[in-house]
């Protein structure tokens, strides 16, 4: 999901920071409206699980690589607008101090992490409310596997977009790709954010 | 005892799963290496601290990925505390 420098075309970088730059201060603004105490802490725990799962990366072979983005598992515990301020914080990080993505492409990722990955999971869990995994457990696990999988698949969607602009590869090239290794990235991910919530429902964290 | 079971299902799934996805991923040769090469971009030339740590680096350096992993991590963790922090204070 980290895309490098160099690889995508000056325009595709100018166009994801105008994309960017507007919706990170809308999410700035609506975010400072959701802090609590609680939130806070909570936040930066998130932050730290996220930053660790994107750490192992799964080298795709398009330039970019697959690993767990967290988007669906922030969206779900803390809401749209402060995930994309806590992932792009987190994104920023890692491509400044742990050369993880291109800091000239810090846009694109974004867009793609960022951006198009937790509003999609928001979209998704507007249209299927969180009350239809309450009553069976295994509809819960459909709901957010599925959830996941859409997260990922909207952006290899966008980067599939970028790379046909850029004139790197063909657009189907990458996204045949980026649909089939997204599809097994996001069961584990589903998975592994299933046995989070999970466990944060017990424990009654914070929006569930 | 049928949790545990659930808990040990749930971990073998993820760990083949993984093991699949590197397996694929480090017998597909990457067609991006020539465009990268001819943009003259090296990883050393980067503008990072640290460089990329992945599954493999991870496996061989195993005390350096961890020590990466820990400090990325308070980092990223602290920084998100202290801005948000910040965000609030106006309140």
């Amino acid at each position: 999901m980290h895309i490098p420098d160099g690889i995508l075309s000056n325009t595709v970088l100018i166009a994801t920071a105008a994309c960017a730059i507007p919706v990170v201060a809308y999410a700035y603004n609506q975010a400072k409206k959701e802090l609590s105490d609680r939130i806070i802490p909570r936040s930066a725990g998130l932050a730290a699980f996220i930053f660790v799962a994107q750490l192992i990366n799964f080298p795709i072979g398009v330039g970019t690589s697959g690993h767990l983005t967290g988007a669906f598992l922030l969206t779900y515990t803390i809401g749209p607008w402060l995930s994309i301020l806590v992932l792009t914080l987190v994104l920023i990080i890692q491509a400044f101090i742990f050369q993880d993505g291109g800091v000239l492409a810090l846009p694109v990722n974004i867009v793609n992490i960022a951006i198009i990955g937790c509003l999609s999971s928001y979209i998704f869990l507007t249209l299927f409310s969180r009350k239809i995994g309450r009553k069976y457990r295994s509809v819960q696990i459909l709901r957010i596997v599925t959830g996941c999988i859409i997260s990922l698949q909207c952006a290899s969607l966008i980067i599939s977009v970028e790379f046909w602009f850029s004139g790197v590869l063909d657009f189907f090239t990458v996204f045949k790709l980026l649909l089939f290794f997204n599809t097994l990235v996001g069961l584990i991910e589903g998975s592994i954010t299933f046995l989070i919530i999970s466990f944060l429902e017990k424990v009654k964290f914070a929006r569930l | 005892m049928k949790r545990l079971l659930k808990l040990l299902l749930a971990s073998i799934f993820i760990l083949t799963g993984s093991a699949f996805l590197y397996k694929y991923a480090s017998e597909n040769p990457d067609p991006i290496e020539s465009v990268l090469e001819q943009n003259e971009i090296q990883e050393k030339e980067s503008f990072a601290l640290f460089r990329g740590y992945d599954l493999p680096n991870i496996h061989s350096e195993f005390l350096a990925g961890t020590c990466v992993v820990l400090i990325g991590a308070s980092l990223s963790a602290g920084i998100i505390y202290f801005i948000l922090k910040k965000m609030m204070a106006p309140k």
